[in-house]
């Protein structure tokens, strides 16, 4: 067995019990879990058995196995980069929701307050 | 208090602009044009406060109330002698979004209340004394708890003014890029009636536009062009600060960006709602503070990353 694979293996097992944890806390969905671990256990594959690619590669039409399983990987990151942005996104207007509705609640409170008659001074 | 009854009269208003807060009746008035420069003005039913339109002592001062009810700016013709733009308005509101512009806040604050009823300073999380600046200038300040950008600040700036009752928003840059006299002409604009969109234009001459540098030429025209390829609109300057909006549009506008990229998202939105625009010539100053605050390359950049991403995943 080569270093590569060792890294490859050790990496994957270290992936799935954080993946694992973070289900025991409640943290990840059982589809996201599956899919994680579904993902994982191809890299273990792939790791242990680098050939599996090659019947991929053909069946893509790429000339290697590796090649393959690079570009899928370019796919794949490509893809949770698009997810994050627009996660960010997401969050970036939720958050200007909140800062506007305190900023809003608060005009409107000092405009009210502005408006409230003095006290009579105390004797 | 509701916020309803926040808006027009009651909402801190001096007594002038809440006489012509409730005069105005909200923007259900019915607005009649008649031939020879002559405009009907029939103002009835419900005001903002849900209490029957009425003047300061029952009557404004040229116009009385029908047997029906209803108010007229006029006598019982119900018709006013107008030049070629009078129209009933509500309050006129300068928004102006800061962000750490304690150096001339105040200068553009004295300059826009002279020629607006209210003055609204859209704090975005300043770290120095803008908002106290602000507020000692006439300003109403509005505080942003964190710093969320100019798109946001507008967006809040603007949802306010509407909360505020205003007929006419006007949003000019707090850097002093922009004078007050050029948004007197923008409010003058919109109160011709017939358009609910204005923007200030450095690019369209007119008779005291000014000189651009030619980097920010370069980069308003990128802006123009990118404007146009995603949202179909052409206008000359999609850049620039100084804009005007009727109630209509400022009551309907949807900002869903944050930074820069919303000016261009409020041509997004002219189309989307078929507002009816133009553009009116203005004349920038520009100083060396206002070029600091400016765009640069990488702004550029990310102003394009972010409206390509408004126009194709909203």
């Amino acid at each position: 067995m080569h270093a590569i694979q060792i890294v490859l293996i050790c990496f994957a097992a270290f992936a799935m019990s954080r993946v694992l944890i973070r289900y025991r806390r409640g943290l990840m969905r059982m589809l996201h879990v599956e899919m994680w671990l579904l993902f994982w256990i191809c890299v273990v594959v792939v790791g242990l058995r680098p050939e599996t690619t090659d019947l991929l590669a053909n069946w893509l039409g790429v000339g290697r196995g590796v090649d393959t399983a690079m570009y899928l990987a370019l796919l794949m990151i490509f893809y949770l980069l698009f997810r994050c942005f627009g996660k960010i996104e997401d969050l970036d207007r939720q958050l200007t929701k909140v800062v506007r509705a305190n900023a809003l609640r608060e005009m409107e409170e000092d405009l009210d307050a502005a408006k409230q008659p003095e006290p009579p001074p105390a004797k | 208090m509701t916020r309803k009854q926040m808006a027009g009269a009651d909402a801190g208003l001096d007594e002038s602009h809440a006489h012509r807060g409730q005069v105005d009746a909200g923007s259900h008035a019915q607005r009649q044009r008649t031939p020879a420069g002559f405009q009907s003005v029939e103002l009835g039913g419900p005001g903002r406060n849900d209490e029957p339109a009425r003047g300061p002592t029952g009557a404004c001062g040229t116009g009385r109330f029908h047997d029906t009810g209803k108010y007229c700016l006029s006598g019982g013709a119900g018709i006013v002698p107008t030049f070629t733009s009078f129209r009933a308005m509500g309050p006129k509101i300068v928004v102006i979004p800061a962000y750490n512009e304690e150096l001339t806040i105040a200068e553009v604050v004295s300059g826009a209340v002279k020629i607006a009823d209210r003055v609204l300073v859209v704090d975005d999380g300043s770290r120095d004394r803008t908002a106290a600046l602000a507020k000692q200038a006439g300003a109403l300040v509005i505080r942003h708890a964190v710093n969320r950008g100019v798109g946001a600040a507008l967006g809040t700036g603007i949802e306010a003014a509407v909360r505020l009752g205003a007929d006419a928003v006007v949003t000019m840059d707090a850097d002093g890029q922009h004078r007050a006299e050029d948004a007197a002409k923008i409010f003058a604009r919109l109160a011709q009636g017939d358009v609910d969109f204005v923007i200030g234009s450095r690019m369209k001459k007119g008779e005291d536009s000014g000189h651009m540098p030619a980097h920010r030429v370069l980069f308003n025209t990128v802006g123009n062009v990118l404007t146009f390829l995603l949202f179909g609109v052409w206008v000359t300057d999609s850049q620039c600060g100084l804009r005007g909006l009727s109630r209509k549009a400022a009551s309907t506008i949807e900002l869903r960006t944050n930074g820069m990229e919303s000016l261009s998202e409020f041509i997004k939105e002219k189309k989307d709602k078929h507002w009816r625009f133009t553009e009116v010539p203005i004349k920038a100053i520009y100083t060396d503070y206002s070029m600091s605050k400016g765009q640069n390359f990488f702004v550029g950049v990310k102003v394009a990353i972010r409206l390509v991403w408004r126009r194709f995943f909203g």
